[in-house]
């Protein structure tokens, strides 16, 4: 556990720091987002020339972790090193009982969402298929499309920065995945309010303002697509940065190229949310040098604007001319949500909360000097985007998160500080229940064992005993897509799809039962990954509880990107027995099993059969 | 900057709207989550969006499931939890109201879409059962029950059915899958109304996987073993019954939890 906290803190540090190295020469203090994307670009640049180098000489697998270690730290220890001694680049706490609150927000946030869900619980299923790209840079990979590294990515959107990062603390310190990855959600939670913090203090003017957006970035929670305080993503972390840009902004920096620089850098960062986040930043800054008259008015421009768009498109959307399947998959259909649907998931980050905070806060920000009405019109828009009815556009949810936090903020300075302990307390227990009764609704319906989680400890066995015993270019794991998906980001060991398994790979493994075991081996046998060089020397099957009742669903869920068995399953006694005949098989061996997966290789229809190496954490039933 | 400054001066009037405000938020809060953690008695409300379910606190077993409003199954998306309902076929008697409605699968919500019903006479009460709710067991293999049983038991979690008797077929499909129906290896149901004939007072367990809207349900004989559940305070009892074709007895259990005043058909 320490190692993966440990790793997690490096996700953040060694970018920080190695841009803080690079750009503080000379006596100069960068801003902080400067000094994030110089990090990040550094880092992600020796990344790609220690892999394109060893593809070039054939260096060992050895040699490569050996140079990005050493360009790690020869490019973080700068900074760190001033760190340590309190000097230029240190992260100095100006202002301890503001610090204080932040951490205490965010630690209790913490504590309700990882009362059920403990080390290492996952709950973020895209952080599955982050370890399997990251994986792939480890191993030697290098491009900026993300489809090169691995077919679970259906799609760019965006550059692999954010995989870079996650490559380098595994790199130095190899924690266990599901740890690291549990680890750097629970970071996530401090970084963000963190963040907003910072921020608020500078754009509102206020230390009382600034506490409660902290209190509100803890304690809501967009459970729904943007999932922006609890979970680390590279849309969260692009939410993060945009919100770091705009306490910049309002710190002074200003300079059109530092605007321009940090939205090109949100757009590479996440292509969607940097789209609106990129003019977001641009129009927080122009209007932040304008004087508050004429930012009022060019702010209006830009609600109306915005305003007068979602008004476009919800008519578009009731007339039927709004194509809202632009992939051409049922996911984007399934993740488009109209008005009602995104109030009903407002009402569960913000209670009420929002009816009355948004507005108050907003006309007391308007009424203010700059950058008050920027970011009022900037939340005006991203609450504008996100209400309108086109797929994935609660990822703009994300960026709310952070500006509506800070306008309710202001309102609550006013409602809440007015009235003394008695204020304070009232709307410190109101947001404590929004966000206990938000976050359950939202994730934990089900627990495998009393634990809420999306991986169990069986599978994570699985994917030790894969990750120890199997070199991971050389083997195939079929399975059901969940199954596929979670055994991938842990192991290492190479699925079709994982999650986004193509329709012949899922019509494949229906095929895998109920049949015997030459028609499964036959069935395993002809799943491809069209990224692989080589065909596999090994091919897996994995079944388990998921399995089955994957294979239980309906056949058009079976076809259905969008539908997982999410939670684990134990494998039942009778799904055991049913597995008999594979299991006196000469075309399957048993690996490994557990109660929730067990690991069969297929063997040639030729080949002997050897005698089975069983591997169990249980003892067999 | 200078910034709008707080109310002045901090009189009672200013907490009275505080602390009113906080709690008119608060108050579109998703209570809803948390009341199926604050037991009443031995039994529970758990609103969800398909409707209300009473469930045995200490069983784990509901009870009582209102009317589900979606017609079209589907699995909620891995961050958000959205209801897995589908209309409910069984047995033929679905009246509007509150408990005769035949609804089914919760995967999302309950665990397994394995539900469990338990039919009065005329007013079949919906059960949803949680895989780990009941703990049956059947002594016999389940190859002597026959492909489709043994393909039910793993699909229902049946694996620990205590079971008695001599294991003849007793599997029942409710399934308009045909393809489906074929690749389990099961036959179709014909019967219009497997409940006719039975005790008006009788409350039997049936289960259905609504998933494939196939259904097994298990029939018995008073007198036969019993088999409790204690560690889970499910008190179920086998009897033995004709069945609707008065052919001999398969396995029953009758449920004898205790059910509260009110809720019992």
């Amino acid at each position: 556990m320490i190692a993966a906290l440990a790793a997690a803190a490096l996700f953040y540090l060694l970018p920080l720091a190695a841009g803080a190295s690079l750009l503080g020469r000379g006596g100069r203090r960068p801003a902080l987002p400067d000094a994030w994307i110089a990090g990040t670009l550094a880092l992600a640049a020796w990344l790609a020339a220690v892999n394109v180098a060893a593809g070039l000489f054939g260096w060992q697998a050895g040699t490569r972790l050996a140079l990005l270690q050493a360009g790690a730290a020869a490019l973080a220890l700068p900074a760190l090193l001033a760190l340590a001694r309190g000097g230029r680049g240190g992260l100095a706490v100006t202002d301890v009982p503001l610090t204080a609150a932040g951490l205490a927000a965010a630690a209790a946030a913490v504590a309700v969402w990882r009362a059920d869900s403990p080390y290492p619980a996952l709950l973020n299923w895209d952080m599955f298929e982050h370890l399997a790209l990251s994986e792939q840079m480890l191993r030697g990979h290098v491009h900026l499309s993300l489809r090169s590294y691995s077919d679970t990515f259906t799609l760019d959107t965006y550059l692999p920065f954010y995989h870079a990062l996650l490559s380098f603390p595994r790199a130095l310190l190899a924690p266990d995945p599901a740890g690291f990855a549990w680890s750097l959600d629970t970071l996530h939670t401090f970084v963000a309010v963190g963040v907003t913090g910072w921020t608020a203090r500078r754009v509102l003017g206020s230390r009382s303002a600034a506490a409660w957006a902290m209190v509100v970035a803890a304690f809501s929670f967009e459970s729904h697509v943007a999932y922006t305080s609890l979970f680390h993503m590279p849309q969260t972390l692009t939410a993060v940065f945009f919100t770091a840009a705009l306490g910049s902004i309002a710190g002074g920096a200003t300079g059109t190229p530092a605007l321009l620089r940090w939205a090109a850098f949100l757009v590479a960062s996440h292509f969607f949310v940097g789209v609106l986040a990129g003019p977001l930043v641009i129009g927080f800054g122009l209007l932040a040098r304008l004087e508050p008259a004429r930012a009022r008015r060019l702010a209006i421009a830009a609600s109306a604007v915005a305003a007068g768009a979602l008004a476009a498109a919800l008519v578009a959307r009731h007339a039927g001319g709004l194509v809202l399947d632009p992939f051409g998959t049922a996911e984007s259909a399934h993740f488009t949500l109209g008005p009602a649907d995104v109030w009903r998931l407002m009402r569960r980050a913000h209670g009420f909360a929002s009816l009355l905070l948004l507005p108050l806060g907003a006309l007391l920000l308007w009424r203010g000097p700059a950058p008050g009405p920027a970011l009022a019109a900037a939340t005006g828009v991203a609450l504008a985007a996100a209400l309108s009815p086109l797929p994935y556009v609660m990822k703009f949810a994300t960026l709310f998160h952070f500006l509506g936090a800070m306008v309710m903020a202001a309102g609550l300075r006013l409602l809440a500080s007015g009235a003394g302990i008695v204020g304070i307390t009232a709307w410190l227990a109101a947001w404590l229940a929004i966000f206990g009764t938000g976050q359950k609704a939202s994730f934990k319906r089900e627990p495998h064992h009393g634990v809420h989680t999306l991986s169990s400890a069986d599978e994570r066995a699985a994917a030790a005993f894969l990750r120890e015993r199997f070199p991971p270019e050389t083997a195939l794991l079929v399975g059901e897509p969940a199954t596929q998906h979670i055994l991938e980001g842990l192991s290492g060991v190479n699925t079709q799809g994982g999650t986004f398994a193509s329709g012949r790979t899922r019509d494949l493994v229906d095929r895998l039962w109920p049949a015997d075991a030459a028609t499964a081996a036959d069935a395993a046998l002809q799943v491809r990954d069209r990224l692989a060089r080589e065909a596999p020397s090994r091919v897996l099957i994995a079944v388990g509880g998921r399995f089955f009742a994957w294979q239980a669903a309906e056949p058009r869920h079976r076809r259905a990107s969008h539908f997982n068995v999410w939670r684990p399953r134990d494998m039942a006694p009778a799904d055991w027995e049913a597995l008999a005949q594979w299991r006196a098989s000469d075309r399957l061996r048993l690996l490994f099993r557990n109660d929730g997966v067990a690991l069969f290789e297929v063997l040639p229809p030729t080949a002997e059969a050897p005698s089975a190496t069983i591997s169990s954490t249980r003892s067999p039933r | 900057m200078k910034f709008a400054a707080p109310l002045r001066p901090r009189s009672m009037a200013a907490a009275a709207l505080a602390v009113a405000t906080a709690l008119l938020s608060v108050a579109g809060a998703e209570w809803a989550s948390v009341t199926q953690d604050f037991p009443f008695g031995a039994f529970e409300v758990r609103t969800q969006p398909f409707g209300v379910a009473v469930v045995a606190r200490q069983s784990g077993v509901a009870i009582r499931v209102q009317a589900c409003h979606e017609t079209a199954a589907r699995e909620a998306s891995p961050h958000e939890t959205i209801p897995v309902c589908a209309p409910g076929t069984w047995p033929g008697r679905a009246e509007p109201g509150a408990w005769t409605e035949a609804w089914a699968a919760f995967d999302a919500v309950l665990g397994r879409p394995r539900v469990s019903w338990v039919a009065a006479r005329d007013r079949p009460i919906s059960i949803v059962v949680r895989p780990d709710a009941i703990a049956l067991r059947f002594e016999k293999r389940v190859t002597g029950l026959g492909p489709g049983i043994a393909h039910y038991a793993h699909a229902f979690a049946l694996e620990d059915a205590h079971v008695v008797h001599d294991g003849r077929g007793i599997a029942y499909t409710r399934l308009d899958d045909a393809a489906l129906l074929a690749r389990l290896g099961l036959e179709a149901d014909t019967d219009p109304d497997p409940w006719r004939g039975l005790p008006e007072d009788a409350a039997y367990l049936a289960l259905l996987d609504t998933r494939s809207g196939a259904a097994l349900y298990l029939l018995g004989q008073p007198g036969s073993r019993l088999r409790v559940d204690r560690r889970r305070n499910i008190v179920l009892r086998q009897e033995r019954l004709s069945t609707p074709q008065g052919s001999p007895l398969e396995v029953a259990v009758r449920l004898h939890a205790a059910l509260p005043a009110g809720l019992a058909p």
